[in-house]
C-alpha cells in the first residue's frame, strides 16, 4: 500500500459524523538510529470501534501505539486522539486514553487496592469519588476479593486484569492495549476477551494489538496489518481472510482408490493437489467463487471419484497475513522496505 | 463506564475495601502516599529503626555511670550512619526503579508531573528519616539528665543532621534518574569528594577568618548555608525530574531562572558583610554544577515548549537562554560565568587579583567545564541532537582530568616545583594549566593564553553546531505566530539532524 493510499485510508465500517475520529494517524514517521520503526503510517479509527493491530515482532506496532499514547514522539507526522494533537497537547490526550502495556511491572510491598488507589489519587480523584472509582474497577475486573493481596503475588492473568483496571480508573474514551493477552493461559485469555468485549459494547474505542489473530478476528471490527513500519492491509477479519491468494482449500475424502485423487488433480484445470490424507487429500482451487468450487465437485463425481466428504477449509487470519506478506515480497517488495 | 460496571458485577459488596483507604489525606502527594505505604513495609526501614533504638538503649546503659558525654561519640556515630548513610542510600534507585519495573510510563500518563514524582520519592524517604529521628529524641533528653550534655547543642546537631539527610537524599534521588548504575555510583563518589572539599573549605573559612561567634556575619552565613541547602535540594530533585520528564515538559527554564536568582543573591551577600571569598567559591561551585547540567541537555524545540516564550521579543530572546537544550545551556553558562567574573571584580581585592595565578585559575576552570564540549561536538556530533550526553561528558571529563593529573605528576617528579613549562606546553589543556599553577607556580601568560584559546574554541564549535537548532526555534516561533504549527509538526523532521543520517 503506497503512502498515498495510506493517507486516505478510513477505518472500515466507520460511521463518520461531525465528531473527530477517536484516533487519527497521518503520515507518521519514527526512526531509531538507522531503523525506520514507523514509516509513513496513516489510518483513522472512529469512536466506538474495536480495531486490531497485527504485525510481527518489530513491525512497528508498539512504537505506533506508544506515540498515540503520548509516550513517544513522532519524527514527523500528525497523531490526534479525539481531535487533539498528541505532540502539542499531551496532557489533554492523556485524560482521554487508557494504556495497557505488554509487560506489567509490579511494585513490591503494595496491595492490589493500594495500587489502584495510587493511580486514582494520581489521576486527581479525591475522597469518596476515589473510593468509588477503585471499587468500580475492582468489581469490573473481578479483583474485589483480592484487594489485600500483594501485587507481586498475583498470577499473570490477575496481573493483566489489574493492569486493565488501572487503565480504566479515569473512564477513558479510548483504550490502547498492547499485547494484553501475551503470556496468558487460555482461561485468562477468555476472561480478558470477555472484559474487552464488554468495554466495546459500552462504546469505548479499543485499539488492540495481539499475536493471537484468531482472537482479534472475533473481537475486532477492523484489522490493520503492519509490516516493516507500513500498513500493508486493512479490513474486516472476514474480508482479510479471503483477500489474499484467491484460493480455496478443500478437504476431500474418498470411499476407495484414494491415490486416484492426486492423479485426477494433476489433470483437472484450476486444481492443485496439496497433500494426501488418510482417506483422501487436500486440494487447492484457484478461486474463492462458490460456483467454481461447485464445478470442481461436479467434475469429481463425473470422473467417478467416490467422494464421501468434500468440505472447504476455513481460512485463518494467520494464513491470510502470511500470504499477504508473500504477495508483497513477490511483487518486488515495493511497499515493504 | 461506572454505571455499566456496577450493574455487571452484582457480587461487589456494599462497603468496598476501597472505602477503608483513608490512612493518608487526599492533600498529600500521591507519590508520597505510595512510597510511604511501600517504604514502611521494607525490611531496611524496620531493621534500621529497631537497630537504632537498640543502640540508643545501649548508649543510655553505658552512660549510666559516667554521664551522657562519655557515650557522645557512639551516640552521634549511630545517628549519623542511620540518617546520613542508610536512609539516603534508599534513594539510590528511586527513579530508575520505575524504569526497570516498566511503571514510569504508567505514572507519566497520570496527572503527576516529573517534579511531583521526584519530590514525592524524596519526601517519603525524608519523612521516614524524620520518623527515625523522632524516635531518638527521648534519648537526647535522657542523655541530658545523665549529665555532661548541652541539650541545645545536641538539638542543634540534630537540626544539622536533618538538613544533611534532606540534602543527601536529594543527591541520591536526583542522581537516580540516570539509568546507568556505574554513572550513578561515579556521581555519588564525585559528590562525596566534592562535599568533603566544600566542607573543609567552609570550616576553614568559618573558623579561621571569623572567630567572633554569634556575630551578625555568622548569622547571615548560617542563613546562607540553610538557603544553599534548600536550593541544592531543589536543584538536585529538579535535575532528576528533568531527566525523567517527557520532551514536552520544560523543566529547564524554571531551574535556570531560580539558579540565576540564587547566583545574583549570592553575589550580593558580600555587601552585607558575608565573607566574599566564601561567597565567590560557593557561587563558582553552583555555576559549575548548573553549567554542566545545562550544556549536556538534549534540545527541545517542540511548539508546546516554545509557545510561552513566543509572545514578546524579550521573551523570545530569553528563550535563547532558558529553553531546554545544550544550545541555550551554553549561552546560559556564559552568562553565569560573566556574572561570576563581575562578582570577582567587585568583591575581591583587585590588587590581589592582579596576579596571573587568579586569572589562569578562573579562565582555566571555565575552559575545563566547556572543553569536553569541543571533543563531543567534533567527534560525537549527531549524538548531541538526540539525547542527553551527560554520561559521555562525565566520561570525557574524567579522562581529561586523568591525563592532566598524570602529566602534572610526571612533570612534578621530573622537575620538582620549579617545573619545566615545556612539558606543560605539550598538553596545554585547561586542567594541566590549573595544575601547573597550583603545583608548579608557573604563573606565565602562556598558560592564560592557552586556556583562553581552549575556551574560545570550546564555545565556538558548539555555537556553530547550534545554528540549525536556533533556526528551527525561529521557524517554530513564526509557525506559532502564524498559527500553522500543525503543518510544521506534520511536514518537518523533528530531529534536526535525522538519526538515519548518522
Amino acid at each position: 500500500m503506497s503512502e498515498e493510499e495510506n493517507a486516505t485510508f478510513p477505518a472500515e465500517g466507520a460511521v463518520n459524523g461531525d465528531k473527530p475520529p477517536a484516533i487519527e494517524v497521518r503520515n507518521l514517521f519514527r526512526s531509531f538510529g538507522a531503523l525506520k520503526a514507523v514509516d509513513g503510517v496513516s489510518f483513522s479509527v472512529d469512536a466506538g470501534q474495536v480495531v486490531g493491530f497485527v504485525g510481527a515482532n518489530g513491525a512497528g506496532k508498539t512504537t505506533t501505539m506508544r506515540i498515540i499514547a503520548t509516550l513517544d514522539y513522532p519524527n514527523r507526522g500528525i497523531v490526534k486522539v479525539g481531535g487533539i494533537d498528541v505532540v502539542q497537547y499531551p496532557a489533554k490526550v492523556r485524560s482521554k486514553i487508557g494504556w495497557m502495556p505488554d509487560h506489567f511491572g509490579t511494585y513490591s510491598n503494595m496491595t492490589v487496592i493500594e495500587y489502584l488507589d495510587f493511580f486514582a489519587r494520581a489521576l486527581g480523584y479525591k475522597g469518596q469519588e476515589r473510593a468509588e472509582r477503585v471499587q468500580d474497577v475492582m468489581g469490573f475486573t473481578d479483583l474485589t476479593s483480592l484487594g489485600d493481596r500483594l501485587i507481586n503475588k498475583l498470577s499473570k492473568g490477575m496481573g493483566q486484569r489489574l493492569c486493565l483496571g488501572r487503565a480504566l480508573i479515569h473512564d477513558p474514551e479510548v483504550l490502547i492495549l498492547d499485547e494484553p493477552a501475551a503470556g496468558l493461559d487460555p482461561k485468562a485469555r477468555v476472561e480478558l476477551k470477555h472484559l474487552i468485549r464488554i468495554l466495546a459494547d459500552e462504546g469505548k474505542t479499543v485499539f488492540i494489538s495481539s499475536h493471537i489473530l484468531s482472537e482479534l478476528g472475533e473481537m475486532c471490527d477492523t484489522l490493520l496489518f503492519i509490516n516493516n513500519g507500513q500498513i500493508i492491509k486493512h479490513g474486516t477479519a472476514e474480508s482479510l481472510k479471503h483477500s489474499a491468494g484467491g484460493i480455496t482449500v478443500v478437504n476431500v475424502n474418498l470411499a476407495a482408490d484414494i491415490e486416484k485423487l492426486e492423479e485426477w488433480a494433476t489433470m483437472a484445470p484450476n486444481v492443485t493437489f496439496k497433500e494426501a490424507t488418510k482417506q483422501g487429500g487436500r486440494i487447492e482451487i484457484d478461486s474463492i467463487e462458490r460456483d467454481v468450487v461447485a464445478t470442481v465437485l461436479k467434475r469429481m463425481i463425473n470422473d467417478d471419484l467416490q467422494v464421501t466428504e468434500f468440505h472447504r477449509e476455513e481460512r485463518k487470519l494467520e494464513d491470510a497475513f502470511i500470504e499477504i506478506l508473500g504477495e508483497i515480497e513477490a511483487a518486488g517488495g515495493t511497499t515493504v522496505k | 463506564m461506572s454505571e455499566a460496571v456496577t450493574t455487571l458485577t452484582p457480587q461487589v459488596p456494599e462497603v468496598s475495601p476501597a472505602a477503608h483507604l483513608v490512612d493518608f489525606s487526599d492533600k498529600l502527594s500521591p507519590m508520597l502516599v505510595k512510597e510511604l505505604r511501600q517504604g514502611m513495609r521494607t525490611n531496611l526501614f524496620t531493621v534500621a529503626f529497631i537497630l537504632l533504638q537498640a543502640f540508643m538503649i545501649l548508649c543510655m546503659l553505658f552512660g549510666m555511670n559516667g554521664g551522657g558525654s562519655e557515650t557522645s561519640g557512639f551516640f552521634w556515630f549511630f545517628v549519623i550512619v542511620a540518617m546520613l548513610v542508610v536512609q539516603p542510600i534508599r534513594g539510590f534507585g528511586a527513579l530508575s526503579s520505575e524504569y526497570s519495573l516498566n511503571t514510569m510510563d504508567l505514572i507519566q500518563l497520570t496527572r503527576l508531573g516529573a517534579w511531583r514524582i521526584a519530590f514525592g520519592k524524596w519526601a517519603a524517604i525524608v519523612a521516614q528519616s524524620m520518623l527515625l529521628l523522632t524516635g531518638i529524641l527521648p534519648y537526647v533528653v535522657m542523655r541530658y539528665f545523665q549529665g555532661g550534655i548541652d541539650l541545645f547543642k545536641d538539638l542543634e546537631g540534630i537540626l544539622y543532621v536533618m538538613l544533611g539527610t534532606c540534602l543527601l537524599t536529594a543527591v541520591t534521588v536526583g542522581f537516580s534518574s540516570f539509568k546507568s548504575v556505574i554513572l550513578r555510583v561515579a556521581l555519588l563518589i564525585g559528590a562525596g569528594i566534592g562535599a568533603m572539599i566544600v566542607g573543609v573549605f567552609v570550616v576553614e573559612t568559618k573558623f579561621n577568618r571569623y572567630s567572633g561567634v554569634g556575630s551578625g556575619i555568622q548569622f547571615w552565613e548560617t542563613v546562607g548555608a540553610v538557603i544553599a541547602v534548600i536550593y541544592a535540594t531543589y536543584y538536585l530533585l529538579d535535575l532528576g525530574a528533568g531527566r525523567i520528564a517527557p520532551e514536552s515538559a520544560n523543566h529547564s527554564s524554571r531551574k535556570r531562572i531560580i539558579s540565576l536568582i540564587f547566583i545574583v543573591v549570592m553575589l550580593l551577600l558580600p555587601f552585607i558583610g558575608v565573607n566574599s571569598e566564601f561567597v565567590i567559591a560557593l557561587t563558582a561551585i553552583v555555576i559549575l554544577l548548573v553549567g554542566i547540567d545545562s550544556i549536556t541537555e538534549s534540545p527541545s524545540v517542540l511548539p508546546g515548549v516554545l509557545r510561552p516564550f513566543s509572545k514578546l521579543f524579550l521573551t523570545r530572546m530569553a528563550a535563547g537562554f532558558l529553553t531546554p537544550g545544550w544550545h541555550t545551556g551554553l549561552r546560559y553558562f556564559v552568562l553565569c560565568s560573566v556574572l561570576l567574573i563581575v562578582g570577582i571584580f567587585v568583591h575581591i581585592d583587585t590588587s590581589n587579583f592582579d596576579d596571573m595565578e587568579s586569572w589562569i585559575m578562573t579562565v582555566s576552570a571555565i575552559a575545563a567545564v566547556t572543553f569536553p564540549l569541543l571533543i563531543i561536538h567534533l567527534f560525537f556530533y549527531p549524538v548531541t541532537y538526540s539525547q542527553f550526553y551527560f554520561g559521555l561528558y562525565v566520561l570525557i571529563q574524567v579522562c581529561v582530568f586523568a591525563v592532566a593529573f598524570f602529566v602534572s605528576i610526571v612533570a612534578s617528579e621530573l622537575f620538582g616545583r620549579s617545573l619545566n613549562p615545556l612539558l606543560y606546553m605539550c598538553f596545554p589543556i585547561p586542567f594541566v594549566n590549573m595544575f601547573s599553577v597550583t603545583w608548579g607556580n608557573n604563573e606565565e601568560p602562556y598558560f592564560l593564553i592557552a586556556s583562553l584559546v581552549f575556551l574560545f574554541f570550546s564555545l565556538l564549535v558548539p555555537a556553530i553546531r547550534s545554528g540549525p537548532i536556533f533556526k528551527r526555534m525561529r521557524e517554530t516561533f513564526v509557525g506559532i505566530r502564524d498559527g500553522n504549527v500543525e503543518d510544521i509538526i506534520e511536514q518537518t523532521e523533528r530531529q534536526i539532524i535525522p538519526e538515519s543520517t548518522k
